[in-house]
C-alpha cells in the first residue's frame, strides 16, 4: 500500500516537473531533438496544444515521425520567431476552415522566412504545417506558394513544381480551347 | 449539411490510382488550400490544366474556387444542356436522360447521381424546373403517389437537398413550379449563409389557386397563400404551364393572355399585378415560351414572350413534302409612362426571326422548350414529320441555329429542362478532363 503509494506521489510530481517546464523537445523522423517554447507550440500548433493539454508530450523528445529534421527546424524557427515579435491583431484569430476563412497576408518578418527557403524546403515545411496543425504557418507557406503559381503558363508552372504532363495531345488541345481565354500566349 | 459527395469526386476515387504520377510532393488537401489563395480564377485553371491531378483537386473545390470567376464570364460562359425523361408515358419510373452541350461534337450524358446516397431515388425522378446550375427533381414513386418528394440538385458537383414532403392534404395534384437561387439575388448573402434557394410551386386547391414556397433559410414549406384576388387557373392549364423564368425575384409563367406573376423573395409568394392582355391567346402551349431580354445587367433586362408561327409554301405542301417555315414573334413587357402611373404593356419591337432551312409538316411537329436566361437561347425540339428532325438551340442574339441532339424521338421527349450552369459547375466541368 505504502509503496503504492509512494509510486503515484512520485508520478504526480513527475507530471508537475513536466507542466512547470516552459518548453518541449521534439524529435524529428531522423532522430534529432529540438526545443521549442511550450507556450508558442501550443498557441501556433493545435496538434501540439492537443499533446501538452493531454500530458502525451515526451521529455526525452515527442517523436514526429511525419517530419524530417530540415523541416522541424524550420518549424522550430518560426515558432521562436514567433514567440519574438510582436503579436499582431491579424493573428488573433479563431478561424478554422482554410479553405474559406479569409486570409490574413503575412507579415514582413514572414515574407522573409519563406522567401529564403528552397523549393524542396517549402514543400516540406508547408506538410508540416499541415499536419501539426499550424494554421498561421500554413497560411503563410499557401500564401508563398501561391504567389509561384500567379501569372504562370501551365508550362511555366510544370516546370516550377516538376509535374510530369500526364494529358494526353488530344486533351490538352480541348483544354486550350475551351479555356482560350484563360492562357496566356507561350 | 449539403452533401458534398458528388459524381466528379466519385469519378476521382475511380481514377486516383492510375494517374498519381506527377512527381510534386505537395499532398492534395494542401494543394487545395494553395489554389483556395489564388484570387485569379485564369491562375485556378491554369493549375488544372498542367496534370490530372492537380485537376481533380480544382474540381473538388470548385465552389470555392468559382467565387474568384468574374461573374461576366461566368454569365458569357453559361452552358446549357437538357434533362429529359425520354418519352415514357407517366407515371411510369423512368430513366432521366441527361446531356448537356458545349463545343464537343456530340452530347454526353450526365449521370443523375449524389454518390450513392440518393442515386435509386435520382433515377426515378422527373425534372420540374432549372435555374443557375440547379435543378428541381420530383422523385416518381412507384405506387401511386401519397406525397410530392421535391429535391433541389446540382448534377455537377453532386449537391443535393431534398426537400421535406408534402404529403396528405398538404399534397398539391398537378403544379407548376419556379426556383429562385442566390445567383438571382442582387445584395450579398451573409457569409454564413452556404446556399440558398426558394422553390415556389403553384397549385390548385378545389376552390382557388394556391402558392407556398419552400425557402432554404428556414429548412421548411411556408404557408400556403389562396390566389384568392383572381380566379381560379384551370387544371389542364396549370399542368402545362411548364417553364418558369425569375425576374427581380418574380417568377413569371405564360398564361393565356398574360403572364402569372409571383413575387418570390419575400417572405410570402404574393402575385403581382400583369397587364391582363396582350399575347395572343389562341396558340397552344408547346408554341409558346417567356423569356428575358438580352442585358448587360440584370436590371436592364425585361420580360418577354416569345410565340411561333409559320409561313406555309403550296408548292411544297401540293408535293405534301415539310412545307412550313417557321419564324418567332417577340413581345417585350414594357413600361409605359402615362397618368403618373407606371403603365406595363405588351409591346411587339421587333420583326419575325426566321429559323433557316427548317421545314415541318404540321404545328405539331415544332415545340418550344426551353428559354435560357443566361445565355440567351431558345432550345426547341422538331419532330420526325420535318427535314431535320432533332433538338435545336437558337441563339437570340446571334440568330444562330445549332442541333444539339440529332434524332427521329426528341419531338416526343417530355419533361425537357433546359440547364445552365453555375460558375461553381462550369469549373468542375472544365477542370474534370
Amino acid at each position: 500500500m505504502e509503496v503504492d503509494k509512494g509510486k503515484g506521489e512520485a508520478e504526480e510530481t513527475r507530471k508537475v516537473a513536466e507542466a512547470d517546464r516552459d518548453t518541449v523537445t521534439l524529435k524529428s523522423s531522423d532522430g534529432k531533438l529540438f526545443e521549442v517554447s511550450k507556450e508558442a507550440a501550443a498557441r501556433l500548433s493545435t496538434v501540439l496544444a492537443g499533446m501538452i493539454a493531454g500530458g502525451s508530450i515526451d521529455d526525452n523528445g515527442t517523436d514526429l515521425k511525419q517530419i524530417g529534421s530540415e523541416a522541424l527546424e524550420n518549424v522550430v524557427d518560426y515558432c521562436n520567431k514567433h514567440a519574438n515579435s510582436i503579436p499582431s491583431a491579424a493573428l488573433i484569430s479563431s478561424s478554422i476552415s482554410f479553405n474559406t476563412a479569409p486570409f490574413k497576408e503575412p507579415e514582413e518578418w514572414e515574407r522573409k522566412f519563406v522567401d529564403r527557403l528552397s523549393h524542396d524546403a517549402l514543400f516540406d515545411l508547408v506538410e508540416a504545417a499541415n499536419f501539426l496543425g499550424m494554421e498561421r504557418l500554413l497560411d503563410v507557406t499557401c500564401h508563398k506558394i501561391s504567389e509561384m503559381m500567379k501569372g504562370k503558363s501551365p508550362d511555366q508552372i510544370r516546370e516550377v513544381f516538376n509535374i510530369k504532363n500526364d494529358y494526353t495531345k488530344e486533351e490538352l488541345e480541348e483544354i486550350r480551347q475551351e479555356l482560350a481565354w484563360a492562357f496566356y500566349d507561350d | 449539411m449539403p452533401d458534398m459527395d458528388g459524381w466528379l469526386s466519385w469519378r476521382r476515387r475511380g481514377q486516383s490510382q492510375e494517374d498519381d504520377n506527377d512527381s510534386t510532393p505537395l499532398p492534395d488537401d494542401v494543394l487545395a488550400a494553395v489554389f483556395a489563395r489564388l484570387t485569379d480564377a485564369a491562375d485556378v485553371l491554369r493549375c488544372a490544366a498542367t496534370c490530372k491531378r492537380w485537376c481533380r483537386v480544382v474540381a473538388k473545390d470548385a465552389a470555392v474556387h468559382a467565387r474568384v470567376l468574374p461573374p461576366e464570364l461566368a454569365r458569357r460562359r453559361a452552358f446549357f444542356g437538357v434533362f429529359s425523361q425520354l418519352g415514357l408515358p407517366d407515371p411510369v419510373p423512368g430513366v432521366a436522360d441527361a446531356a448537356y452541350h458545349r463545343k464537343r461534337k456530340s452530347p454526353y450524358p450526365i449521370s443523375l447521381s449524389d454518390g450513392g446516397r440518393h442515386d435509386a431515388l435520382l433515377e426515378h425522378s422527373r425534372p420540374v424546373a432549372a435555374r443557375n446550375g440547379w435543378v428541381v427533381l420530383e422523385l416518381v414513386h412507384a405506387s401511386p403517389a401519397e406525397s410530392l418528394d421535391l429535391c433541389v440538385f446540382n448534377p455537377m458537383t453532386g449537391e443535393i437537398f431534398m426537400l421535406p414532403s408534402l404529403s396528405g392534404e398538404a399534397r398539391p395534384r398537378c403544379y407548376a413550379c419556379a426556383l429562385l437561387t442566390g445567383d438571382d439575388v442582387d445584395e450579398p448573402l451573409p457569409t454564413s449563409t452556404t446556399v440558398f434557394f426558394r422553390v415556389l410551386i403553384v397549385y390548385n386547391r378545389y376552390r382557388f389557386t394556391a402558392f407556398r414556397a419552400f425557402s432554404s433559410d428556414t429548412s421548411r414549406w411556408g404557408t400556403e397563400v389562396s390566389r384568392s384576388a383572381r380566379p381560379k387557373i384551370d387544371n389542364v392549364r396549370l399542368g402545362r404551364l411548364g417553364q418558369s423564368v425569375v425576374l427581380g425575384g418574380v417568377a413569371y409563367w405564360p398564361l393565356r393572355r398574360s403572364a402569372l406573376a409571383v413575387q418570390l423573395d419575400g417572405p410570402e409568394p404574393c402575385e403581382v399585378t400583369m397587364p391582363p392582355w396582350g399575347i395572343s391567346a389562341d396558340q397552344p402551349q408547346s408554341l409558346r415560351l417567356l423569356g428575358v431580354t438580352s442585358g448587360d445587367r440584370r436590371q436592364q433586362q425585361k420580360l418577354c414572350f416569345v410565340d411561333v408561327g409559320f409561313d406555309v409554301d403550296d408548292r411544297l405542301h401540293r408535293a405534301g413534302l415539310p412545307c412550313r417555315t417557321i419564324f418567332l414573334l417577340t413581345s417585350v413587357l414594357s413600361t409605359i409612362d402615362g397618368q403618373g402611373t407606371n403603365m406595363l404593356k405588351w409591346v411587339m419591337p421587333h420583326g419575325r426571326l426566321y429559323i433557316p432551312e427548317m421545314m415541318v409538316c404540321s404545328s405539331d411537329d415544332f415545340n418550344l422548350r426551353w428559354f435560357c436566361e443566361k445565355s440567351g437561347v431558345i432550345l426547341f425540339t422538331v419532330g420526325q414529320e420535318s427535314n431535320s428532325p432533332g433538338l435545336y438551340a437558337l441563339d437570340i442574339a446571334t440568330h444562330k441555329v445549332q442541333k444539339v441532339v440529332d434524332g427521329t424521338g426528341c419531338g416526343s421527349w417530355r419533361n425537357v429542362v433546359g440547364y445552365e450552369m453555375d460558375a461553381a459547375g462550369y469549373l468542375a466541368s472544365v477542370a474534370c478532363y
